[in-house]
């Protein structure tokens, strides 16, 4: 399988030590010498090291940002390094990169800005708990009101941009839990996006970041940032209109 | 009904139908018809409460309390969501603030609250210490959450910022090296490619 020019994989990691050899290995076997830039969000486990060992780009931040900070300054790499597309995968692999090629082969036809896999649109049924399920389904009803669009996987991190999503984020991306939010803001500013069915994997290594309280804590976040977005004034600076001439 | 209620009624539906209005087509600001919202609703309510409306001659001072209560959760409320919006205050740091103001509300819809909690604590006059407390607190810690969370936006654009030079460092010396040994250099920085910035060995 053959990507288009000016690639980038964008893979945020948090101690996972474990996965990045995986997964390394995995995208260079389909898709050769692509570029890969590790955002390492000042993982406590030997994930520096690790990347270190390997033939990759990284980031290294000096202190944890979360996982909107860390992709904020992969966006911005991305970016200022000249990338048409940045695919953002997550680092514990779940996002198979095999299924990169149906994203970015949605892209390059040139007709929206964000491609975001979808775990409920693919073949395999993806299930998790119940709670969760629960959250997700309140938010993609929220999401699919609020930007007049149907959203299935409104939590989805598995995602390919082009360059005017990458100026928007490199400048504009919620801290905490980002993805919904900045569904909505895109939206908002104009920009197209759309879903496309991907299979997802079990987690590989390690834990997720989002446990117990977490949800809680997540549902009442997005929701609260979800309802302020919608009373903020539209951004013209990052209007959709104005990136497109600049990018 | 007396003339009143029904004029209460009328009046708190009619804002609550042309806020909602106001919201859906954005014909007006999204956070004004919100405001208007909110005080629809609360005409709505005193229309099926002719308690309210006798406040307005001869009442219980218990009432007058509850009614500066629920007016004061409204502000708490509403000013944080306004710093969220205006000054980008984190939401986490947003949490408290309307936990707080959920409770003021809880304690002004059900007045049993604030004796019970006097009760709990032993504390006579309840109410009033809680205000005074809360009045003189509020605005320092106010002010806290909102300079913590510009602190941190500024943080995190250092970090990002410092991690971008580091790269560039890195790819420079990388360059540097393979220029020194004579060696054909990986100078294609134009034309992206992995792997351009390796770590020095030590």
């Amino acid at each position: 399988m053959q990507l288009p020019e000016g690639i980038i994989f964008l893979i945020p990691v948090y101690n996972e030590e474990a996965n990045i050899e995986p997964l390394l290995n995995e995208i260079r076997d389909l898709y050769g010498q692509v570029a890969v830039c590790f955002i390492n969000d000042c993982s406590r486990d030997r994930t520096r090291q690790v990347l270190r060992c390997h033939d990759c780009l990284y980031l290294d931040l000096p202190s944890n940002l979360g996982v909107g900070g860390a992709m904020q300054a992969g966006f911005r790499y991305a970016f200022e390094q000249g990338y048409q597309y940045a695919v953002r995968i997550d680092g514990d692999g779940q996002h198979p990169p095999h299924e990169c090629g149906k994203l970015v082969a949605r892209i390059i036809k040139g007709d929206v800005d964000m491609v975001v896999g979808s775990r409920f649109q693919g073949a395999g049924a993806y299930r998790s708990a119940w709670c969760r399920q629960l959250g997700i389904k309140g938010l993609s009803w929220a999401l699919t009101a609020a930007c007049r669009q149907r959203i299935t996987d409104p939590t989805s991190g598995f995602q390919v941009v082009n360059r005017a999503v990458m100026w928007y984020m490199a400048h504009e991306y919620p801290v905490d839990y980002p993805e919904p939010e900045a569904l909505a803001l895109l939206s908002r500013q104009g920009y197209r996006f759309c879903e496309v069915g991907v299979e997802f994997r079990a987690r590989q290594h390690g834990v997720s970041s989002i446990r117990h309280w977490g949800t809680i804590y997540y549902l009442f976040k997005v929701g609260i940032a979800l309802f302020v977005d919608r009373c903020r004034a539209v951004d013209p600076r990052f209007d959709r209109q104005n990136v497109a001439e600049d990018a | 009904m007396t003339l009143p209620q029904l004029f209460s009624l009328f009046v708190g539906g009619g804002i609550c139908l042309a806020s909602m209005w106001g919201f859906v087509s954005s014909k007006t600001r999204h956070f004004r018809a919100l405001i208007w919202l909110g005080i629809g609703l609360a005409m709505l309510y005193a229309g099926f409460r002719p308690s309210m409306i006798e406040w307005v001659g001869p009442d219980s001072a218990d009432l007058r309390l509850r009614l500066v209560v629920a007016l004061l959760s409204f502000i708490v409320i509403t000013v944080t969501l306004e710093a969220i919006r205006v000054s980008r205050m984190q939401e986490r740091y947003a949490f408290l603030w309307l936990l707080t103001g959920g409770m003021l509300f809880v304690g002004a819809i059900w007045a049993d609250t604030a004796v019970m909690v006097s009760r709990l604590t032993g504390m006579s006059y309840s109410a009033s210490v809680m205000v005074v407390i809360f009045a003189f607190v509020i605005f320092v810690l106010f002010h806290l959450c909102v300079a913590l969370s510009s602190q941190q936006n500024r943080i995190a654009r250092l970090v990002r910022e410092l991690a971008l030079v580091e790269e560039r460092l890195r790819c420079a010396e990388a360059r540097d090296n393979a220029g020194n040994r004579g060696l054909p250099s990986a100078d294609n920085h134009e034309t992206p490619s992995a792997g351009c910035g390796k770590e020095p060995s030590f």
